[in-house]
């Protein structure tokens, strides 16, 4: 049962946090970091697997395979998944810092890098569209 | 499970460097006192930057990002 380990990992981190943060509160907030991580490091295995098999279903239908442009698109959308990933994490524990705007900044910058990223696909759909129309 | 005991350690590294900072100011060595959470800091650092790299070098896999 992994879901036990996390929820026990989650309270122990909870409940130490609470210790720490009224002497040490950039310890404590180390250590909000360091369990956030942990539960994250327990999960992500599962997480791989169920990235390969939606590879699989994209490749099966030709959106991930061999297409022209296919192949980017998808690995575009797991590349964005991924960024979309790290920014939220990153901007969390700004936000726990009790920094609001290096959040904010964070977010934003990872929204810059995503609509960057998802420019080639909207291209891409423009492109179809023009060559439908008469 | 090889991953709880670095929470334990951060946990106590902290608590100690309370009781040692407030301690030590309590005998009227404040300067020390910020020396020890200083250095109470940067070791709690260095315990956590082992799990973001860990952490990023996985998300970095899964998603193939580089």
């Amino acid at each position: 049962m992994d879901i036990m380990v996390i929820i026990g990992v989650a309270i122990i981190t909870t409940f130490l946090v609470l210790m720490v943060k009224p002497h040490k509160p950039e310890i404590a907030i180390l250590l909000g970091l360091g369990g956030g991580i942990l539960v994250v490091l327990l999960f992500v295995e599962q997480l791989q697997g169920i990235i390969q098999s939606i590879t699989q279903i994209a490749g099966a239908t030709g959106i991930g395979g061999d297409g022209q442009g296919g192949a980017n698109m998808f690995s575009a959308l797991l590349r964005i998944i991924g960024i979309g990933y790290l920014t939220e994490f990153a901007a969390n524990i700004c936000e726990d810092a009790g920094n609001t705007a290096m959040s904010k900044k964070v977010t934003l910058a990872g929204k810059v890098l995503i609509l960057v990223l998802a420019l080639p696909i909207i291209n891409n759909l423009i492109d179809v569209i023009i060559s439908v129309l008469p | 499970m090889g991953g709880i005991d670095i929470i334990f350690r951060i946990a106590a590294v902290g608590i100690l460097a309370a009781v040692v900072s407030t301690v030590l100011k309590q005998s009227g060595k404040d300067e020390l006192g910020t020396i020890v959470s200083l250095a109470a800091v940067v070791i709690t650092l260095l315990m956590v930057i082992n799990l973001i790299a860990e952490l990023f070098g996985t998300v970095r896999n899964l998603f193939s990002l580089y």
